[in-house]
């Protein structure tokens, strides 16, 4: 029986048992040097992974150069990817990291903690080149809301709801309390509702 | 409970995060709570929003975008991953080079102990002269090292100025005496491409071939020629010392001490090999019984937990207890020798000022505080083990170089072990004084 994986799974390793699905045979593939197989990996994973770095950085052009050098770094390391698990959540994992270390080069921060409670916080609320990735306004709204969050409360939103972490998970990720993670999200979530309040 | 008690929970309880009881309780509350089921409605539509308005468009853009990392990819340069492989082999050769520093270090520290621990206890003038040098200088981080160093600069006073790869290259080439003159160590070195010279050439001291072997069943490491003692006394030997004993002497309790150690070993043989014999003899029995009181009114040792034999059996007492006696003695020798050793690596200018990457961790991680308890600890072992020495050792000059330590440390105010040695000291007031009244 071929398991298939949840859009929305969050789970950092999930493990695919049965037949094979497509993306293995994909990954196989470009594990034996096929070029156009990791192509398509590419085209099926590049925008949830582009939704979940801008979530992070705030900043299209910086998503676009660490969603390339994702790609490329996976691109290297394809043969230590263990076939059998999702090849997203290893995505995302290169995705976090870059992300973070670019934050930091850009910021000068020493620590997460520091990345999440300060810094990256929105200027202004255009959005700038997404604009033209959006189909309507509602949607642009959100996204306008979604970046007028402040930074640390951002950061556990976009955990939560574009990657689908549990509260341990973002908890450990970003080395704060459980309770902290869920007083984050229960703001970024208040402050959501107050502002597309109309759409609900 | 109160309403905010609940309205804190609701985002966790909207998440399934909160814990059975919990989950349960708030449950509850909702059933109940018009506010609090509209706000989680709220929740839930915001969630279903989120879900399908951040959806990213299917516009050219991607297409585009899966172009350009596939043109990146191709277009990337094999010498790119080349340069990679050679930082992540940099990263390794100092890797290596911190643990060759530890094994160089911790070969120094064995060759050091296995040479003078030896020799301290096989030579009690070596032991005075060390003696002398606490005395008169407890700081003195001038003793010669074992190895002799043919550059100028003493391995005591090395330059804070040098560099790392100096140093690295001077422990190499310490690691290569070591081996060469050992023949037990053996590691692969790659000396670092550098171009500093290094600070010392150290080399091994002159070591004849053994002929006689010293008697102890202990120390059998080494056999060395009486002849070559004197020299490797010499090298222990600091310079700025001055011995206080005359060579007649310290040849004199040298084989007083060796006399001792053969006869301690013959009682220890005997000892195992003891039959009790039948007293048919009363005149016999008394003599021995006199003995042993006689030994019994010697004070104890400090510390110890020798059992002298109290049995009645006779031909066995005497021997027991006299054997017990210099055990013990053997015993605070070999402690005080640790303990000096442990005393001289704490002095040693060369761990404390050595840059190497390990040292410089570890004297981080070491607080000034806990160094110092360190050495308070060893001050403390020494005093008790010149104390024990001093009440159990037949030699005078022993027993008086002893008592002339714990009354240096006793007497200085500075130090925060000098309670210890003063302690010490009047302990062993005390058993003269007891002696002196049994002998009236």
């Amino acid at each position: 029986m071929n398991k298939k994986i949840p859009e929305d799974s969050g789970s950092s390793q999930v493990y695919i048992t049965g037949s094979k699905s497509d993306e293995q045979k994909l990954i196989e593939s470009a594990q034996n040097g096929n070029n156009e197989a990791f192509g398509k990996l590419i085209r099926i994973h590049q925008k949830r992974l582009f939704r979940f770095v801008y979530g992070l950085v705030n900043s299209f052009d910086m998503t676009e150069d660490i969603v390339q050098e994702t790609f490329m770094k996976a691109f290297e390391k394809i043969d230590t990817f263990k076939t059998g698990y999702a090849f997203y959540p290893w995505l995302a994992t290169i995705a976090r990291n870059r992300a973070f270390n670019l934050i930091q080069r850009e910021q000068k921060k020493e620590s997460l903690d520091k990345m999440t409670e300060v810094g990256f916080d929105p200027q202004s609320t255009d959005l700038g080149a997404l604009d033209s990735l959006l189909d309507d306004e509602n949607n642009k709204r959100l996204y306008k809301a979604i970046l007028a969050l402040p930074v640390k409360y951002r950061t556990v939103f976009t955990l939560r709801h574009f990657e689908k972490m549990d509260y341990a998970e973002i908890a450990s990720y970003l080395k704060i309390p459980p309770g902290t993670v869920d007083s984050r999200l229960y703001r970024a979530r208040q402050m959501l509702m107050d502002a597309v309040k109309d759409l609900l | 409970m109160e309403h905010q008690f609940f309205r804190d929970r609701l985002s966790a309880y909207f998440d399934h995060e909160l814990k059975n009881e919990e989950h349960a309780i708030v449950h509850q509350h909702i059933e109940e709570c018009p506010d609090c089921q509209k706000e989680l409605a709220e929740l839930e539509k915001l969630e279903t929003l989120i879900a399908e308005k951040t959806e990213l468009a299917h516009t050219d853009y991607w297409e585009k975008s899966a172009q350009k990392i596939e043109s990146a990819i191709s277009s990337k340069p094999q010498t790119e991953i080349v340069e990679i492989k050679k930082t992540s082999s940099k990263g390794l050769w100092w890797k290596l080079t911190g643990v060759a520093a530890s094994l160089v270090l911790v070969a120094i520290f064995a060759f050091e102990q296995k040479d003078s621990g030896d020799e301290l206890l096989m030579d009690s003038p070596k032991l005075y002269s060390i003696q002398n040098d606490l005395i008169f200088d407890d700081t003195s981080s001038d003793s010669e090292p074992e190895l002799q160093s043919s550059n100028p600069n003493k391995a005591g006073d090395i330059n804070e100025k040098e560099s790392d790869d100096a140093i690295l290259k001077s422990d190499d080439e310490l690691k290569e005496a070591v081996v060469s003159d050992d023949g037990k160590i053996k590691t692969k070195l790659q000396s670092p491409p550098t171009t500093s010279k290094p600070v010392d050439n150290l080399q091994p001291a002159p070591q004849t071939s053994s002929k006689v072997k010293i008697e102890d069943a202990d120390y059998t490491v080494k056999d060395i020629a009486p002849a070559v003692n004197d020299e490797l006394a010499e090298t222990i030997v600091p310079k700025k010392v001055e011995p206080s004993v005359s060579e007649e002497g310290r040849k004199k309790t040298r084989e007083k001490v060796q006399a001792t150690n053969r006869e301690v070993e013959k009682n220890l043989n005997q000892s195992i090999a003891i039959k009790p014999t039948e007293a048919n003899d009363e005149v016999d029995q008394k003599n021995q019984i006199e003995e042993v009181k006689k030994l019994q009114k010697k004070p104890s040792a400090v510390g110890m937990n020798f059992q002298g034999a109290t049995s009645t059996e006779s031909g066995s007492i005497t021997t027991l207890d006299k054997t017990s006696e210099e055990t013990q003695l053997l015993y605070w020798r070999r402690k005080l020798d640790k303990n000096l050793q442990l005393l001289k690596i704490k002095n040693d200018k060369r761990i404390m000022y050595s840059k190497t990457p390990l040292v410089k961790e570890a004297k981080k991680k070491e607080s000034a505080t806990s160094s110092q308890i360190d050495k308070d600890f060893v001050y403390k072992e020494l005093f008790e083990a010149y104390y024990n020495i001093a009440i159990l050792t037949t030699d005078t000059l022993e027993e008086n170089q002893a008592v002339q330590f714990l009354q240096t440390y006793a007497d200085s105010l500075t130090q925060s072990y000098s309670s210890n040695a003063l302690h010490y000291l009047q302990l062993y007031k005390n058993s003269e004084l007891k002696q002196n009244e049994t002998k009236k």
